[in-house]
């Protein structure tokens, strides 16, 4: 298999003043060669932890328990600090929601594209910068010379994403991680910057991440979706599996609370009640509390994940409903 | 409906630019043109929805309408009365606002029952056992329940606190709310719940609202009517409907293919607009026409003239030369 | 897999529209106090305050001499059973006085934080919520008071009320304070003069940035006039900070008025106060060194508990600690 990332029942808490948190209940999926994943959920869902638990760049009070990460063939779950870095930037390239926090004020974009081209790759100055003006062209910054010697703070929010998404992609990594880049910016920045994204996808035969609450900006960009909720993945299949076919009930909710433009005024069907609180230990489904079709199992013990089709599957125990009644 | 064609709001050339870079003497010299020259009304037990990008002054009309900041110029029409220098205090009974940010638009000392009590004691309105029936009546009507007033904003989530702000909003019985992006900083399973207790709260209690949101499909579909703002200008306005199938000016055009769509075969038929550049500043906007320099159909005539937001159509007007000729 | 049908009956569901709290209840002030008692250091100065304000309060009480009273024949006795710590060359009770001090320097200690609480937050709270102009002219006289060295303000002071011609005790008001005498009188006045800076920029500077917070913006939308929002809704979100920024001047000010006082400038005689019994003490250092080391100690002690209390009530309280 050449999946360039495999995570097996990664488990990630938190510590904090109101108790533990599981932030990550067994996750498992994989990223294939060049292939463009969307990881969609609400805030809290585990999506953005799930990225940093990958990375290890997990705030103080998270710990990874249990699981494993594998990376390029390499278990990365127990690599140190100096081997991460080299992985940082280097194999996996990262975007940011805010670009602002992600740039250092201090240097020129020129500075920054350079120092990270340089920190990864043994060439001259001279041929840094020639990089460094090509990264700028291709992520459609106009007369990139001009633009190098200039501050984060003079380019606009667009454009500094353009920049971000240059500097992760100056090392030719293997794998890009998006998380919310679009969220900071406005409607028409954000159909640039997804314009720019599906372009480099069939550019640069790079394995992709995006990690949103917009179902309809991975409609556009991805191969596959993986459906999270409450710190589990519910759902994950094919881009038109999850649209048209999807399995587990929030899918279903989500897909039916969106509004859509074709649509006239007839009333939204949104998903009664509030995320669940993660606090303490987990028991049965995330999603109980808030499914139309709960039943007493679903409130006791967690649904395991099944397949349905090829690479199509879900957590919910209205799957195993079906095959009961054959039995 | 005969009271639904009555003008409840009537904004006229509203104006409002803010200072910046004060020099030493307190002085400044350069304005931020965040609303200029703005026109539009409201019937009775509408909805007008209110659409834009970041910094193109849609909450800057809607907290001017409630004159929150002072208009520069303009005048501001509320149930026939010109309110633009008017003693706001007995106003605010009959305008509200609801905001964006649930967490910071409640004040985290207070409790929620303090709250949605607060309106009531600035204006005198109902006093102590009937305060509190109130306040449980309008838990139950945004959907909590009475339990709830004991508590402090924080121990709610995102989408309950929206349900408190709404509740307070409520409180001094208003004829008009301006909604300022009000599901924007929520869930998406959240937006729909909220959207569709705003529809029964117009519905049963015959509200009108301004809606301003930067979401353009929750905008038509909780919208009569919807106008498009660009760097401080109101560039189109017609029925929700009108404005979706046919929109006459380039940028709302390029506003409405650049929406994602939540389902992938129609996302790959579909051709997109993509404007170039970003939004110009609105210390020192274009001249002539703002939208000229990331507009494709951009002609000499845009660069001089500024183009008349003139009705093109019934009930659908717009400011753009390509249309008007 | 072996699961009973049973359980894949629907579930009877909690009605769904009414909307549960996420959260466990806990207040600002639970959370906060949660935080406290993790802190070691911080809660066994806390107990320390206490027992200083029982001591100075109660102590006098406690024991058969007067901080006045001269006992013939017991002068310069070492620390002994019958005076714990010695006697002076008087024959006065040295515990009876050091609790006397206490007493003056909490004194002094409350009066700076009621000026701080009183003076310093509406002042800070006014200029920073109207801003512009009228900012711009209180916060220059604060800087002009703050210019002024506290120690050239006290003998000023003292200058005035200590004048024979002008019986400042006459006055209907300061009548109330004859027991006190002029110099404790002028190093009050002083403070309430001055005492109240800090506070006054710290809270200006923190309701200037939470006016531009929406639920203010709601608060003006609702109706609510300038002195509710800023009563009602500013001030209390800085109560955190002016809680702090209190305990944290409160051993400021009882320094201040020992070291004034150790320079003479500070209570009447016989008046005791921590700083004049450490001055008294100084001459006979060679012989008596008791009678430095126990007033010091009493101002050391002082400073540490409210310092150290301070700033753990800053880490449990400072919102920008907060998870």
């Amino acid at each position: 298999m050449n999946n360039i990332l495999e995570v097996k029942n990664l488990k990630t808490i938190f510590h904090t003043y109101a108790g533990q948190i599981s932030a990550l209940n067994n996750i498992s999926f994989s990223i294939g060669q060049g292939e463009a994943v969307g990881i969609v959920g609400e805030s809290g869902s585990g999506k953005s932890v799930t990225m940093l638990s990958i990375i290890k760049l997990l705030s103080e009070n998270g710990r990874i328990i249990e699981g494993q990460i594998t990376f390029n063939g390499k278990d990365i779950r127990n690599a140190g600090e100096k081997e991460m870095q080299n992985i940082r930037g280097n194999d996996i390239g990262m975007i940011f929601q805010d670009p602002m926090t992600s740039l250092n004020p201090l240097f020129t974009i020129g500075n920054q594209l350079m120092e990270a081209i340089l920190k990864h790759n043994r060439i001259s100055k001279a041929q840094a910068k020639q990089k460094a003006i090509e990264m700028l062209k291709l992520v459609g910054i106009p007369s990139p010379e001009k633009r190098l010697s200039q501050y984060p703070h003079e380019f606009s929010g667009g454009m500094r994403q353009r920049a971000m998404i240059a500097m992760a992609l100056s090392c030719e990594p293997k794998l890009l991680i998006a998380d919310e880049p679009t969220t900071a910016l406005d409607v028409t920045i954000q159909a640039q910057i997804m314009e720019l994204m599906k372009e480099l996808k069939n550019k640069i035969n790079t394995s992709i991440i995006l990690i949103t609450h917009d179902l309809g900006l991975v409609a556009d960009v991805c191969d596959r979706i993986i459906v999270m909720y409450g710190g589990t993945i519910v759902e994950q299949g094919k881009v038109d599996e999850i649209f048209y076919n999807p399995q587990h009930p929030y899918t279903m909710g989500l897909l039916k609370s969106i509004p859509r433009l074709n649509m006239g005024k007839e009333r939204l069907k949104p998903i009664d009640g509030q995320p669940p609180d993660l606090i303490g230990a987990p028991y049965g489904c995330p999603f109980v509390a808030r499914c139309p079709k709960a039943m007493q199992i679903c409130d006791i013990k967690k649904p395991e994940y099944k397949e349905v089709g090829k690479g199509h599957g879900a957590a919910c125990w209205l799957l195993y409903t079906k095959n009961r009644g054959g039995e | 409906m005969a009271a639904k064609d009555k003008k409840i709001l009537e904004v006229k050339n509203l104006t409002k630019f803010f200072p910046v870079k004060k020099d030493f003497f307190g002085t400044s010299h350069s304005m931020v043109k965040a609303v200029d020259n703005v026109s539009f009304y409201i019937n009775k037990g509408e909805t007008l929805g209110l659409v834009g990008e970041s910094g193109c002054g849609k909450t800057t009309t809607g907290r001017t309408i409630l004159r929150l900041h002072e208009p520069t110029a303009g005048e501001i029409i509320f149930e026939g009365n010109n309110i633009t220098e008017a003693d706001m205090k007995p106003l605010r009974k009959k305008m509200q606002i609801i905001f964006q940010d649930p967490y910071a638009s409640l004040n985290p000392r207070m409790t929620v029952g303090d709250i949605i009590g607060e309106p009531m004691e600035i204006h005198d309105l109902e006093k102590g056992s009937q305060r509190k029936d109130k306040i449980y009546q309008l838990l139950e009507m945004v959907g909590l329940n009475r339990e709830h007033a004991s508590r402090y904003p924080h121990e709610f989530s995102g989408g309950q606190r929206q349900r408190v702000g709404i509740a307070r909003a409520l409180a001094v019985k208003p004829e008009f709310i301006v909604c300022d992006e009000p599901i924007s900083a929520l869930d998406v399973s959240i937006q729909a719940q909220i959207v569709n207790m705003l529809e029964d709260l117009q519905a049963s209690l015959g509200l009108t609202y301004l809606f301003i949101a930067h979401d353009l499909s929750m905008v038509k579909h909780i919208s009569d009517k919807v106008g498009v703002m660009y760097l401080g200008k109101l560039i189109e306005l017609a029925d929700s409907e009108e404005i979706y199938s046919k929109p006459a000016h380039p940028y709302t055009q390029a506003l409405l293919s650049s929406i994602p769509i939540a389902d992938p075969s129609e996302s790959r038929k579909k051709k997109r607009i993509i404007l170039e550049g970003d939004v110009p500043s609105p210390i020192n906007p274009p001249s002539g026409c703002r939208f000229r320099t990331r507009c494709r159909y951009s002609m000499k005539k845009c660069e001089e003239l500024e183009p008349e937001f003139k009705e093109i159509s019934i009930g659908h007007f717009c400011a753009c030369h390509l249309v008007s000729e | 897999m072996e699961i009973s049908t049973e359980l894949f009956k629907p579930l009877n569901k909690r009605t769904p529209a009414r909307e549960e709290a996420v959260r466990p209840s806990l207040t600002y002030w639970k959370d906060a106090w949660k935080r406290l008692k993790k802190n070691k250091v911080a809660m066994i100065c806390l107990m320390a305050i206490t027992l200083i304000f029982l001591a100075a309060i109660i102590g006098p009480y406690l024991i058969p001499y007067s901080y006045s009273e001269q006992i013939r024949g017991e002068e310069d006795l070492a620390p002994c059973r019958e005076h714990l710590f010695g006697t002076d060359g008087l024959g006065r009770d040295m515990l009876a006085r050091v609790l006397f001090g206490m007493r003056i320097s909490l004194s002094v200690g409350i009066v700076a934080s009621i000026i701080n609480l009183t003076i310093g937050v509406v002042y800070g709270g006014i200029s920073g919520y109207f801003g512009g102009k009228m900012d711009n002219l209180m916060m220059r006289l604060v800087d002009i008071i703050d210019s002024i060295p506290t120690t050239l303000y006290v003998i000023l002071l003292m200058v005035v009320f200590k004048n024979p011609e002008v019986n400042i005790f006459e006055l209907p008001v300061l009548s109330l304070f004859k027991g006190l005498g002029a110099s404790l009188i002028s190093i009050y006045v002083a403070l309430g003069t001055t005492y109240w800076i800090t506070m006054a920029r710290i809270v200006r500077g923190e309701v200037l940035s939470l006016k531009e917070r929406e639920y203010v913006t709601a608060a003006k939308a609702l109706g609510a006039s300038n002195m509710r929002v800023l009563f009602k809704h500013l001030i209390p979100n800085c109560i955190g900070t002016i809680i702090v920024i209190t305990m944290l001047q409160i051993p400021t000010a009882i320094f201040v008025e020992s070291f004034l006082s150790f320079l003479g400038l500070g209570v009447d005689v016989p008046m005791a106060s921590l700083g004049s019994l450490a001055a008294d003490a100084l001459g006979g250092i060679r012989s008596y060194f008791y009678l430095l080391a126990f007033p010091s100690l009493a101002i050391c002690v002082i400073m540490l508990t409210f310092n150290l209390f301070g700033d753990g009530l800053r880490n449990a309280l400072d919102p920008r600690m907060r998870k």
